[in-house]
């Protein structure tokens, strides 16, 4: 019997090392992965669905990544709000994207301020830059609409409100690029896409993200946006603007979805 | 005795992968050594993980704020907030802050104030109308004859208007450990006024340019229980335009 072992022994470990090894080239586990490029990372675990692995096999490395994900729940939804805090923290650390995606969501979803607090400034030092709907005053809306196949009361609206054209150049959309900004810093660099103007900044407080910048339009002092985002996963804010003429809209509602996973309301125009 | 020692060599291979494979999904997230829970080697931002016992560490550091800002002795109270103002780290600064502006510990409302300002380039206010001028003018807003008498007869409300009834200021100079500091209005930046934070509040004056003139407004602020900066903007009255401005109030989310 002890010689039968000692024949059964390797070959019983030799399958499990098999099995192991595959497990370790099919994992997407951040232990094994958070030293190579995200790009990298990104193609191995592309790769790992496609490998020639049974499917009982990786249905087992999906299952480990499975109960990986839903640990996150599970840490960003403790009882103790400082360990909320220092778990979303460390989620960041992983640099594991889809890990921090979860979290940021539902940190963004909780009404916990200093954890939206969190979010919000790893969210935005995420981004490089941010492409946000400029949504009119109702009424304002209202008329551009009407107007959209009479070129006459186009004209007199655009008359009364002078920026209305600038806006419409630009789809309504507002693009922000972000620089200088990192998740343990509040203040940062914006500017419009657009080149050439000078460079604002912005500032989280919070989860409240205020910015002064300069924009392609007509003004010659610097618009004042804010942000915030809602649990409904959508940054929503407004936009002023200074003039040195005539009043125009009081202030734009602003909005994009977080994450890209929301439904952020229509646009506020026709035209796209 | 050779197959007996590779499965041994195999043996510990296989325990090792097996360990790592099959350890709870806690140490793959947090699979770095306990650290110490200062305010450096918590905030990690060189990509490396937390262990579990690193991130209990910080819970641990993080619960202790409320009560280091709650402690009996007023002058404990001070000093650790000073320690955590000088951390730089900023999610520690953040719950300080917060607890500060709910005290009402003076000395710990004025910390707070001075970090506060200090990490700021600018500060944008909204102009609070009147609430019966308000109600005028949202009723007749989107008309513009309306509006045109409108503004005849409250010219002020035009010149605020055309700032979208914002001030913005703009703050230079000013540290932590400083009283005193430089402030302008972001339509007139080149005129800098001193500006000094007399325990929670700031009083001082900019120059507003509005359409064809300048004019001094005087202006003052403090942090409210409600996460909130309060306080009056008045502008003087200009004889050239017969704007003339009443005290107004000014708000803007602390948080």
């Amino acid at each position: 019997m002890a010689s039968r072992h000692s024949v059964m022994l390797p070959i019983a470990y030799r399958c499990r090392l098999l099995l192991a090894i595959s497990w370790m080239i099919l994992s997407p586990l951040p232990a094994f992965s958070q030293h190579l490029p995200a790009d990298r990372r990104n193609a191995r675990s592309a790769a790992s669905t496609h490998s020639a692995a049974s499917p009982g096999k990786v249905n087992s490395a999906v299952n480990v990544r499975s109960d990986q994900l839903a640990k996150v729940t599970e840490l960003i939804s403790d009882a103790d709000p400082n360990a909320r805090l220092a778990n979303l923290e460390a989620v960041l650390d992983t640099h594991d994207r889809s890990m921090i995606q979860k979290a940021l969501r539902l940190a963004f979803q909780s009404d916990d301020a200093n954890l939206r607090s969190l979010a919000m400034r790893a969210y935005i030092a995420g981004l490089e830059d941010l492409t946000l709907d400029v949504v009119l005053p109702p009424q304002v809306k209202h008329q551009y609409d009407m107007a959209q196949n009479d070129p006459d009361a186009m004209e007199a609206l655009r008359r009364q409100y002078h920026d209305l054209g600038q806006f419409d150049k630009r789809w309504f959309k507002l693009h922000l690029v972000f620089a200088r900004h990192t998740r343990d810093s509040t203040t940062g660099i914006v500017s419009d896409w657009h080149k050439g103007l000078e460079p604002g900044y912005f500032r989280i407080s919070g989860d409240r993200l205020t910015a002064s910048l300069m924009l392609d339009l007509s003004y010659r002092w610097p618009c004042n946006l804010e942000l915030r985002p809602t649990t409904d996963l959508i940054l929503r804010g407004t936009l002023r603007c200074l003039t040195h003429g005539e009043p125009t809209f009081p202030r734009m509602e602003l909005s994009a979805p977080i994450l890209n996973v929301a439904g952020a309301p229509p646009p506020s125009t026709g035209r796209r | 005795m050779v197959i007996r020692k590779r499965s041994h060599t195999r043996l510990l291979l296989i325990g090792s992968m097996l360990a790592i494979l099959f350890s709870p999904s806690d140490t793959q997230l947090f699979s770095s050594p306990p650290k110490r829970p200062s305010a450096s080697s918590t905030r990690a931002s060189s990509g490396k993980s937390l262990s579990p016992a690193a991130t209990q560490a910080r819970r641990d550091q993080l619960a202790k704020i409320p009560e280091l800002l709650a402690d009996p002795d007023p002058n404990a109270r001070t000093a650790s907030m000073e320690a955590i103002l000088s951390t730089n780290d900023t999610t520690m600064i953040q719950i300080a802050m917060r607890l500060a502006f709910q005290s009402d510990d003076v000395n710990l409302r004025s910390l707070a104030m001075r970090s506060y300002i200090a990490g700021l380039k600018g500060l944008t206010f909204d102009i609070l109308l009147p609430p019966q001028i308000q109600a005028q003018f949202d009723a007749i807003q989107y008309d513009p004859d309306l509006l045109a008498d409108f503004y005849k007869k409250h010219l002020y409300v035009r010149y605020l208007a055309s700032h979208s009834n914002q001030v913005h200021l703009l703050f230079s100079k000013y540290t932590f450990e400083s009283d005193a500091g430089s402030v302008s209005e972001v339509t007139v930046p080149g005129s800098v006024r001193a500006f000094t934070i007399t325990g929670d509040r700031i009083a001082t004056s900019v120059d507003m340019f509005f359409f064809g003139f300048t004019t001094s407004c005087s202006i003052e602020f403090r942090p409210d229980n409600d996460m909130l900066f309060a306080g009056t903007l008045k502008c003087n009255d200009t004889g050239n335009t017969h704007a003339i401005f009443p005290k107004l109030s000014i708000t803007s989310p602390i948080f």
